[in-house]
């Protein structure tokens, strides 16, 4: 079985290459065709990895496949080893699920585009390295998949790079996930150092030792905590790394849901419960921290989606939000719960992402809400899937999201953390309130939108429509059969025990959160109705500048920037040239005492030669 | 012998100081060949001097190659005399200095 596994990974790298190279001989042939090449690689995985699963979920087998060594330096030997157990299954699914759904969409959403191929290759290159990220069974292999989706992410952002702003986009990106990168690289060596090993099970074999470990200073263990933690705060867009992702909305929009919104930012969230054995038996603080980072994205990420006015800035920072949300049931050593809400959400956050690329299509390139309203009589298919997926990331009763944002809640009750409670439970209402500001303002209510675009507007194709609706039944129904899966994905994860356990009736406590959200729901239809249009000023200028972070980040990079150039300048200039200046000064001093006798007149030099002959001759015939 | 063999030395070694001297102190290119064609044929003498009194007939030889090269030799120098003249329009050696440092 372990070959199919490999053919699973292998399938989307090699119809990657295929249009890549193709298009190179033939653009126009590949173009009408590039979508199904893409899509079929894709299908043909999924049905891959979901025969796997199916074979190893019921009795917790774990598959894997040598691939080969990687490379081998004295007696440490790296391999490229492929394995595939319940929590790669999981992902694996959702990757090559949505993956497959999301071509098929951006075979509508793309058809007036001319780079098809090329936009195809990239997406699909993005699948094969998330899928080689999951299944690497080493920190180093999974690293190749980290930055793979990376590069991938960074290309499809900038894909339409004629514009400049775009372009920029896809370098931000780049630039500031190195930061991350740089961290998680130093938290893999001092954990190779520690450990001798980067596979995963020998790292879970250890973590089985337990604390406190002979001659190893604790602070260490905290610092690769932390360290690979911040590689996760790049990834999954913590703060203050977050800055990267609501630029990253300059990609087309299918890019928007499949890589900034379902997959490729849970990375993290994958590498935390990947390493869960570690935190929980050797780094404790290091969790805290994760949890208050967490709780932290979660409540201000979400008090900036409210002042938005772009429709893909406030559906990405409500994917910040809810990424602080799986953080921080991470942190608080709920691991499986946060699994569990990154696969809901990566339903209805997909979803509602192509919902944005549907109206957005209609709407002609509009992707300012104070521009749309009343979008419900025209576009009846994408409005009502749209409120599907709303339904869902709010937590109505029965969705998706209600189950798993209501795990969190309790688990966060039940490990006694009451503050963490308190933001989640602010951050729920407020995404209740962002939500449905953003179904407000583009669907209800009077049309804002002048005349000649509101005659313009027309329905999504088929192509679009047909994964939209499949995400939206997932929406609807994808918590159910989760909810015992996620009980047998309990036992994968260590327990982190806790001091101030609260008790509390689990049904109880999810109904009455419930109803307050409805409440705030229909207060904030109320409210937004009657005034959509906030004046941008005062304090709604402040949050919806995101506190001036990202400005503040910027400005502050850019006079590191000069700071950095100026010192670089000052020691090229003042050190570097002035010594070499010095040198050909001093050694020409020198040489000018010789050079004054040269005086370019030949009797000159045939009076030397003549006296040196003579001085020569007595010296010989003295002798 | 008719000539002693100091007479032809001391002969031959004013030719070569007057030679030498030209070469040093005359300002005019041609003259200062004229100088060096000078220390060859002093060089010449002595060699014959030598020869003739020694009875060895090496030095007549080397006289007579000397005299078969100077001849190459003062085909080359003149036509630098002359190329020198064209382009610095001028006979002055002084005006040879592109080697000044």
């Amino acid at each position: 079985m372990g070959s199919h596994l490999l053919l699973a990974v292998l399938l989307p790298f090699a119809s990657s290459a295929l249009l890549g190279v193709w298009q190179l001989y033939s653009k126009e042939s590949i173009q009408k065709i590039a979508g199904y090449i893409a899509s079929l690689s894709i299908l043909v995985s999924f049905v891959l990895f979901a025969w796997m699963a199916n074979a190893i979920w019921p009795n917790n087998l774990v598959i894997e496949f040598h691939v080969g060594s990687w490379m081998t330096i004295g007696d440490f030997s790296l391999h490229a080893n492929l394995f595939f157990d319940k929590l790669s299954a999981t992902l694996a699914l959702l990757v090559s699920g949505i993956g497959f759904l999301i071509h098929i969409y951006s075979m509508g959403y793309m058809s007036h585009d001319e780079n098809k191929a090329k936009y195809f290759s990239y997406l699909n290159l993005f699948c094969g390295f998330m899928l080689v990220l999951i299944q690497a069974s080493s920190i180093p292999l999974l690293f190749v998949g980290w930055e793979g989706v990376g590069v991938c992410s960074f290309l499809l952002i900038g894909f339409w790079y004629q514009d400049k702003e775009k372009a920029f986009a896809g370098r931000k990106a780049f630039i500031v996930n190195r930061i991350g990168d740089a961290a998680l690289i130093v938290g893999m060596a001092l954990l190779f150092s520690l450990v001798g090993s980067l596979e995963f099970a020998s790292i879970s074999e250890f973590s089985k030792v337990g604390f406190p470990l002979e001659g190893v200073s604790p602070l260490l263990l905290e610092m690769i905590g932390i360290l690979i933690f911040v590689g996760c705060m790049g990834k999954s867009a913590q703060f203050p790394l977050y800055v990267w992702l609501p630029d990253a909305m300059a990609g087309p929009t299918p890019v928007s849901a499949l890589i900034h919104a379902a997959t490729m930012v849970t990375a993290g969230v994958y590498v935390l419960a990947r390493m869960s054995p570690f935190y929980v038996s050797f780094a404790p603080h290091a969790l805290s921290f994760v949890a208050f980072v967490g709780a932290l994205t979660a409540f201000f990420a979400a008090t900036i989606a409210v002042f938005q006015k772009d429709i893909k800035k406030v559906l990405a920072f409500s994917t910040v939000s809810q990424l602080g949300y799986m953080v921080l049931a991470m942190g608080i050593g709920a691991f499986s719960v946060g699994v569990f809400h990154l696969v809901t959400h990566a339903y209805f956050k997909a979803l509602l992402f192509l919902g944005a690329g549907s109206v957005i299509h209609a709407m002609s390139g509009q992707q300012d809400i104070h521009k749309m309203g009343g979008l419900k009589a025209h576009i009846v298919a994408t409005s009502v899937l749209f409120f599907i997926g709303f339904a869902a990331i709010i937590g109505l009763p029965f969705m998706s999201g209600w189950f798993s944002k209501d795990m969190i809640l309790h688990a966060l009750l039940e490990t006694g953390h009451v503050y963490y409670f308190g933001i989640a439970l602010l951050t729920a209402f407020l995404t209740a309130i962002y939500m449905t500001r953003l179904c407000t303002l583009v669907f209800l209510g009077k049309p804002r939108a002048s005349t000649e675009d509101l005659n313009r507007i027309h329905e999504s194709p088929k192509s679009m429509l047909l994964p939209m609706t499949v995400l939206a039944i997932l929406s609807v129904v994808g918590g159910m059969p989760f909810l015992s899966a996620h009980k047998s994905l309990d036992q994968f994860f260590p327990t982190l025990a806790s001091k101030h356990a609260i008790h509390i009736n689990e049904h109880l406590l999810a109904w009455s959160i419930t109803i307050a959200v409805i409440f705030v729901m229909l207060v904030s239809i109320k409210v937004f109705l009657r005034k959509p249009i906030l004046a941008e000023k005062g304090i709604s200028s402040f949050f919806a500048r995101e506190y001036f972070i990202n400005r503040v980040s910027v400005g502050l990079t850019s006079v590191l920037m000069r700071v950095g150039s100026a010192v670089a300048q000052w020691f090229d200039v003042d050190m570097i040239d002035r010594f070499v200046n010095f040198l050909h000064k001093e050694l020409s001093l020198l040489s000018r005492v010789q050079s004054r006798k040269r005086n370019g007149k030949p009797q000159t030099y045939a009076a030397m030669i003549v006296v040196g002959l003579v001085v020569l001759l007595i010296f010989v015939v003295g002798n | 012998m008719l000539v002693p063999l100091t007479h032809m030395m001391t002969l031959s070694f004013v030719l070569f100081s007057i030679g030498v001297a030209g070469v040093f102190i005359r300002k005019d290119v041609l003259t200062v060949f004229l100088c060096v064609e000078l220390i060859l044929n002093a060089a010449n003498l002595a060699f014959v001097a030598v020869a003739n009194a020694f009875g060895d007939e090496f030095g007549h030889v080397a006289v007579v190659t000397i005299i078969a090269i100077a001849a190459a030799e003062a085909a080359v120098g003149l036509s630098i005399v002359i190329k020198l003249h064209s382009d610095k329009k001028s006979m002055k050696l002084s005006s040879l200095n592109e080697l000044r440092g």
